[in-house]
């Protein structure tokens, strides 16, 4: 690990891990007493007394960066963007390796991260970390966690995760950091079981990349956006204007390729190199019992077991093996409530209520006008260097789309307006098939003129379809109709 | 023939598929005994339709000059959940943004199969998984 904390105050941090161990081991002593007879939570606090060390070491492998708000050049990692340490707010770990564990929580650790644009289903923490190894080595780094509230039914564990001590319902991830701020590795947990490492990609801007890489069919690497959520702050403490904002992506690998299995956490800069290994059953964390002191204030934390990421000890731990979803359950939707809540549209179909058709009195059309017109599509292609490179891609029509229906068929019987409707969304629909299809077969150039090239390339297509029915789609309001309505997806609708 | 997948041959030993495939169209499909919606001419919607082991909710199939369309929904997400099983890939899997209903998320998952060659016509496969529907197979037939 790159850390001149730990190689210039090699001695200091020594004296003060000994007077850890020192503590820990009197505790440790005590459990039976603490557990089987009266707990006496009051004598654990005296990690205070040694937290002036902690401190000086802290001081000085943060130096570098010693304003709190100064970039460190790099997007990501700025994500730790307070320096200072809440040294009243701590926990305190003697694990089943003798390894010992010392986390304070940072003050000021404002902003927060997202992986989606959703209101409520992110929270974060920011965590220094100190370690003194049975081995004697020793690790001090940050760690920021992301917790993912948007899986349905999850709740926040976030106050009862700690450095490898991580609750069977956590979902999120982690990324630690040396203390001058340069992130050393990632990892992504499901239900408190490590599924995959996470990095950070460097390139950042007002671009979104919205792709999905895969190195291969079997474990694919997931490209995902990563957002900042600020607010305004009122005097009053109100806070207003909270926007979020697109900052980067991160690369999340699964475990079970076998590639870019690093140690997470340990801070040692990279992992160590991926080799097979056999998965484990995922097991709840309640195999050990370890002390941990919060706050001065004693609790009897379950700890993982060795071999599902409790171990501390840079060698490799058994992958776990993978966890299947819960089967889906069917649910009542009410027609016409859905709303997109991101840049990437579900594979949901066009709402039928987004064509409003209205019969006419000159011609044989009933017509309607669509805002905001969109398609998407997934394309996959061999990249530059043979990998198999994903990329999403998704336009909206700026101006107005105007559809004319044909008011009967052939045989004279009369269309309705919805069954124009419900035919016009199956044909939407149908055309976004049609132009990924094409795509595959003819990708478009690689240049500013693809958004343009696409918008009218998927024009064609859809126009095809509506003609096939004997409509006709332009981007003149031939008919001077007023029903236009804004594109959306959904079930039901008309 | 045996080389497809198990979902695929399936699909491939189905008579009236079959002939709506290869002909481009419904004329000599007997709609006897079937349940079945007709949206237009090159258009209908097949309801309890058995595939294989499987009764579809509905399967809609869809004739266009650019392509064929067949969509079959079923309420079992097996086909989704094992891909190698049925399709002997796993495919690329994702998940886009969900859908905001009455305040409540409702997530949407792919995978994107492939491509194969079923009647003599590329077919290019993904499956979607949500809880809104259960499980869609989509297979477009281009020439």
């Amino acid at each position: 690990m790159n850390n001149p904390f730990l190689k210039s105050n090699k001695n200091a941090f020594k004296f003060c891990i000994a007077f850890l161990i020192a503590f820990v081991s009197v505790l440790y002593s005590c459990r039976k007493d603490h557990v089987n007879q009266t707990a006496n939570p009051q004598a654990l606090t005296t990690i205070d007394a040694h937290i002036p060390q902690l401190k000086e070491l802290y001081a000085n492998g943060v130096k570098a960066h010693s304003k709190a708000t100064q970039s460190t050049g790099k997007w990501y990692n700025d994500l730790i963007n307070s320096i200072e340490v809440d040294w009243d707010s701590y926990t305190l770990q003697k694990r089943n390796d003798s390894s010992i564990v010392a986390e304070f929580e940072m003050k000021n650790d404002s902003g927060l991260y997202t992986l989606k644009q959703l209101d409520g289903k992110y929270r974060n923490k920011t965590t220094v970390v100190f370690i003194e190894k049975k081995d004697g080595s020793r690790l001090s780094f940050f760690a920021k966690v992301i917790e993912d509230l948007s899986i349905p039914g999850s709740g926040t564990v976030l106050d009862e995760l700690h450095y490898r001590n991580i609750p069977g319902l956590f979902n999120g991830m982690i990324f630690y950091y040396t203390l001058d701020r340069q992130f050393v590795n990632g990892e992504r947990y499901v239900n408190g079981v490590r599924t995959g490492s996470v990095s950070f990609n460097e390139a950042t801007g007002g671009v979104r990349i919205n792709s999905i890489k895969t190195n291969s069919a079997a474990a694919p690497c997931t490209i995902t956006d990563f957002y900042s959520y600020n607010c305004q702050q009122l005097p009053s403490g109100e806070l207003i204007d909270c926007r979020y904002k697109y900052i980067g992506t991160i690369t999340t690998c699964d475990d079970g390729d076998g590639g870019g299995y690093g140690y997470g956490g340990d801070g040692s800069g990279g992992g160590v190199p991926a080799d097979p290994k056999p998965c484990i059953p995922a097991k709840p964390n309640t195999v050990d019992m370890t002390e941990v002191v919060k706050n001065g204030k004693l609790v009897i934390q379950s700890m993982p077991a060795p071999g599902t990421g409790g171990g501390t000890t840079p060698t490799p731990t058994p992958v776990p093996c993978p966890t299947t979803p819960p089967p889906p359950v069917l649910e009542e939707i009410v027609p016409g409530t859905g709303q997109v809540n991101g840049a990437k549209d579900p594979d949901f179909p066009s709402n039928c209520a987004s064509w409003a058709y209205m019969q006419v009195s000159n011609g044989n059309y009933q017509v309607c006008g669509v805002n905001d017109l969109r398609f998407d599509y997934i394309t996959e292609f061999q990249n530059s260097q043979g990998k198999l490179e994903i990329d999403y891609f998704r336009a909206i029509y700026s101006k107005t789309i105007y559809f004319e229906f044909p008011k009967k068929r052939v045989d004279g019987t009369i269309i309705t307006s919805s069954e124009a409707a419900r035919l016009t969304a199956l044909a939407k629909d149908n055309a976004e098939e049609i132009l990924e299809s094409q795509v595959e077969s003819s990708p478009p150039p690689q240049s500013n003129t693809e958004t343009q090239i696409m918008l009218n390339r998927y024009l064609n297509i859809l126009r095809n379809q509506i003609q096939s029915y004997g409509g006709r789609i332009t981007t003149n309001n031939n008919y001077g109709t007023t029903s236009v309505r804004t594109y959306t997806k959904g079930i039901g609708g008309c | 023939m045996h080389d497809l997948p198990l979902f695929l041959r399936f699909v491939e030993s189905n008579e009236i598929i079959k002939k709506i495939i290869t002909n481009r169209d419904f004329s000599n499909i007997n709609f006897k005994n079937l349940d079945f919606i007709k949206e237009w001419d090159n258009q209908y919607v097949f309801k309890n339709f058995l595939v294989g082991e499987v009764k579809f909710t509905s399967i809609r199939i869809i004739i266009t000059p650019d392509n064929i369309a067949v969509s079959m929904l079923s309420t079992d997400i097996k086909y989704f959940d094992e891909p190698l099983t049925y399709f002997d890939r796993e495919g690329i899997f994702y998940e886009k943004e969900p859908y905001l209903i009455n305040g409540h998320e409702l997530r949407e998952f792919r995978r994107k199969i492939g491509s194969f060659t079923l009647f003599n016509m590329t077919a290019k496969l993904s499956l979607l998984k949500s809880a809104l529907y259960g499980c869609i197979i989509k297979i477009g037939f281009y020439n």
